[in-house]
């Protein structure tokens, strides 16, 4: 069926339903709503059945009666629906007299008014108008005893208004004399009583009151009231509050209930702060909703108050190391309007213990510019202690990584403490930081003007001139910096260094002789310098002078017997220029070490081994590096690997499962052992360890090797084999020497 | 001489707390404290608690000295210190409870009392229908 066949199917069924609800049917569903106390369902079926030719003759009768229905089961009766019973049924005085009472309850007395006086003058009265407009009367401050409603009452009823109105006008002794007995009217009793200090009646009259059947919660609320203020004189704090806490919930808002329990609140909650407990305090002025803010408390300050307890609160958070709460309360205080200078510091001081360093660099800057300015206030600062302050923004800053205003507000701090060359210092190393050389320099040399031997700025601007590849000056520096302090070990070293990194440039562009001379210059300048010590001795071995190669590389272990580098270096020297003993005396040395020398290091002697075609004592080597470290994964693999080149693929696969015994997701064991048996036409098991390799590699973020699986995929799989690349046939063309040599030097730096 | 009874009435004046993150806290000082009477405070505690028999204490003691021993250091220190609350002398103005009797309470009661003004329960008002 169409969409649109569907819609015309809906509208004429919808059209035969209207046609069914006739007159009859609407006002019998209106009666089937009205028995089921659904007055606003019986209202909707008989406003229509109103317009229906066919209606019920005492229809109207019945509407009026579901909106009289509907008004007075509503909490807040409906003046609306009273309206519409009354213009429905004109006649009908029952009506008239709930709008009035509705009206009069609604505060609209002016309406009831005429109303209840319209009811009583009908014929007969309707007497029940009489009492309510005579508390109109009253309401009004008129006569009531003048008023024509006053021959409606009952007897009872006036003793009871007059009381009441004698009462109301402050004369409790009078208002005694008219009450007549009786549980009713124990509440003007208990007043009267209240009025007359007669404290025992009252609280007995008020306590009547609590317990009268159906009592709207209004008076009753009255009569808690006084029984409260009984209660707080006789200093029975806690039922005087919970008697206003009721008379609260049950409506009533008097500006003395609200001031009374304000300052009970207030009392409490300041009897906490002096037994030093503020948190407490902050709860129970926190019950408070509502009070604050009233006119009729203006003594109280709750807003001040509070604003001090928040102060204390944070403050004792504070020295708790509770950082979070007490940056909570201050908050709240500044909220609140204390825009104190103590209190910024206190936010800064939580902000900084938070890691909110970027806030608490703000929070010092407006600390510092709200400092006192007169010297003879208990809180000026001198000029050092401003200078630390905009140090400590400065450094805030630094640690939000808002390096900009770090050294915007480093620059102030130099500003306040121009002699401070610490502060000076710390400027310097921001602007190196952020690669700011020539800023940094200009620093520099402002200290050195004033400071020419100060070491820590001669030592920064010699990292700033290394940095910029002056190496020249940079060496220069650092010789200054032996001059005043020979034996200073970063100067060492970096001399040595630098003289290391020149003399290896030397060796690349082919100038050894160059290199002789500025090795020679550096072990003159640093001569307990091994390494220096070893490149003199492998430019002498270039030369074919073994004599001063023996010496120098000698001298080197001598001076560091350990060093690793030196061993290395010294090492591959003799191999590369075929002096096989000296480096097996290397090796035995190594071998004799105590504590054995890392795995690594000694697959690197390997590979020496290798690049000088030495393969029976690169196996030798590895055998004893085996039985170093039988487990170690880099040691398995690097046989395995050579046992792959002299094509002995079962011996390498046993090595590569010693591996994956002791961890059976080794990414790279489990690639190699995947190619073995691809190779040997096992693809299933070959797939089973690629699928590892590459789950493993992708765990541990590993490119390079899922780089190589695939490359190693696709050519056994796919003979797809990738063209070699530049940078791979240029390191192929490097002399090994010289790879050797760059190698070392990265070592060395590191 | 002056001094120094300034000092010792100074010592006494506060109890010193060694767990307080405020180093004049813990040598039990006011700020306002001169550095003869913080030296005096500090050798006063360390008697007290001395470093063979709690040297936990006396690390806590000694940390708090070592931030004021100088007018330099002190300085330092004074910058980053928390500040405490202003006093607060709320008791003084505190008004006191209204025990007063408000003429305005009859006719508030009045409103919701003895008549329909009062009622909540019109059951017994509702009128059958004829249809």
């Amino acid at each position: 069926m169409s969409k649109r066949s569907s819609r015309r199917k809906r509208k004429e069924q919808a059209r035969k339903q209207a046609a069914r609800q006739t007159g009859p049917v609407l006002t019998q569903q209106g009666k089937t709503a009205f028995s089921q106390a659904n007055y606003s369902g019986a209202i909707e079926a008989w406003e229509q059945a109103r317009n229906k030719p066919d209606a019920a003759p005492g229809l109207a009768a019945a509407l009026a009666e579901a909106y009289f229905r509907r008004a007075v089961t509503n909490p807040s009766p409906s003046l609306a629906d009273l309206q519409q019973a009354v213009e429905l049924a004109a006649t009908d005085s029952h009506y008239r007299y709930h709008l009035a009472v509705t009206y009069h309850g609604h505060n609209q007395a002016e309406q009831a008014e005429p109303l209840y006086r319209q009811l009583l003058a009908e014929s007969p009265p309707f007497r029940r108008a009489a009492l309510p407009l005579a508390q109109v009367v009253v309401e009004k401050g008129k006569d009531v005893t003048a008023d024509p409603v006053w021959s409606h009452l009952s007897e009872e009823e006036q003793e009871a208004l007059s009381a009441i109105l004698a009462l109301s006008q402050n004369q409790p002794a009078a208002a005694l004399l008219h009450l007549p007995s009786g549980q009713a009217n124990c509440l003007w009793r208990g007043l009267a009583a209240f009025a007359l200090a007669e404290t025992a009646t009252a609280s007995q009259e008020f306590e009547k009151v609590l317990d009268l059947p159906d009592l709207h919660p209004l008076p009753r609320s009255v009569a808690r009231y006084y029984l409260g203020v009984l209660a707080a004189q006789a200093d029975q704090t806690e039922p005087a509050l919970a008697h206003w806490q009721a008379a609260r919930n049950d409506g009533l808002d008097t500006p003395q209930l609200r001031r009374n329990l304000a300052i009970l609140f207030y009392q409490q909650a300041l009897a906490e702060q002096q037994t030093g407990h503020p948190s407490q305090a902050l709860e129970l002025l926190d019950r408070t909703p509502g009070l604050n803010g009233h006119n009729d408390s203006p003594n109280l300050d709750l807003d001040g108050f509070r604003q001090q307890l928040n102060l204390e609160a944070g403050y004792a958070d504070a020295q708790q190391g509770d950082w979070p709460n007490a940056l909570r309360h201050w908050q709240a205080a500044q909220e609140a309007g204390d825009n104190s200078r103590r209190l910024i510091i206190n936010l800064a001081l939580a902000n900084e213990q938070l890691g909110q360093f970027g806030q608490a660099a703000e929070l010092w800057r407006e600390a510092l510019r709200r400092r006192p300015r007169s010297a003879d206030h208990p809180d000026a600062l001198n000029d050092d202690q401003v200078a630390r302050l905009w140090q400590h923004v400065a450094e805030s800053y630094s640690k939000a990584d808002n390096y900009e205003q770090a050294i915007t507000t480093y620059r102030n701090a130099v500003k306040w403490s121009p002699d401070n060359i610490d502060l000076r210092l710390h400027l310097v190393d921001i602007l190196q930081a952020e690669g700011r050389w020539q800023a940094a320099d200009n620093e520099l040399e402002r200290i050195l003007e004033k400071k020419p031997d100060h070491i820590p700025a001669l030592t920064r601007q010699a990292e700033s001139y290394e940095s910029e590849g002056y190496l020249e000056g940079a060496r220069r520096i650092w010789q200054r910096v032996l001059e005043t302090e020979p034996q200073h070990p970063v100067a060492r070293q970096q001399l040595a260094h630098l003289f290391a990194r020149e003399g290896v440039n030397y060796i690349m562009w082919g100038w050894p002789d160059k290199a002789l001379a500025i090795f020679q210059e550096g072990i003159r300048q640093v001569p307990d310098d091994p390494i220096l010590h070893a490149y003199l001795g492998s430019v002498y071995s270039d030369l074919d002078d073994f004599d001063q190669t023996r010496h120098y590389f000698e001298q080197a272990l001598a001076l560091d017997p350990d060093n690793l580098a030196t061993i290395h270096h010294i090492f591959l020297s003799w191999i590369n220029h075929d002096q096989l003993d000296e480096a097996q005396q290397i090796l035995e040395r190594i071998k004799a070490f105590e504590s054995p020398a890392p795995a690594g290091f000694l697959l690197e002697l390997v590979d020496g081994y290798d690049r000088a075609d030495l393969d029976d004592r690169a196996w030798k080597l590895l055998e004893f590096i085996e039985h170093l470290y039988p487990d170690e994964p880099e040691v398995l693999l690097a046989i395995a690997d050579r046992l792959v080149i002299d094509e002995q693929e079962a011996r390498a696969a046993g090595y590569l499962r010693r591996i994956l015994r002791h961890n059976a997701n080794h990414a790279e064991a489990n690639l190699r052992l995947g190619t073995i048996y691809y190779s040997m036409g096992q693809t299933r098991l070959a797939k089973n360890h690629w699928k590892t390799a590459e789950q493993q590699a992708r765990k541990e973020n590993d490119m390079a090797l899922l780089a190589e699986l695939e490359i190693t995929k696709n050519a056994l799989m796919h003979g797809i084999v990738p063209p070699a690349g530049r940078l791979a046939g240029l390191l192929g063309n490097m002399p090994p020497e010289l790879s050797g040599f760059l190698d070392e030097l990265k070592n060395y730096k590191k | 001489m002056t001094d120094q009874r300034k000092g010792s009435t100074r010592l006494g004046e506060r109890e010193p707390n060694l767990q307080a993150s405020n180093p004049y806290a813990v040598l039990g000082l006011d700020k306002t404290a001169d550095q003869a009477e913080i030296k005096r405070a500090y050798f006063a505690l360390i008697r007290q608690h001395p470093p063979e028999s709690e040297p936990e204490n006396f690390k806590l003691i000694r940390a708090a000295y070592e931030k004021l021993r100088t007018e330099g250091r002190r300085a330092e220190t004074d910058l980053f210190l928390l500040q405490p609350p202003p006093a607060w002398h709320a008791a003084d103005r505190l008004p006191a409870i209204d025990p007063a009797f408000y003429p305005s309470d009859v006719l508030l009661a009045l409103r919701r009392w003895g008549s329909d003004l009062g009622r909540t329960d019109f059951q017994d008002e509702f009128r059958e229908i004829e249809l």
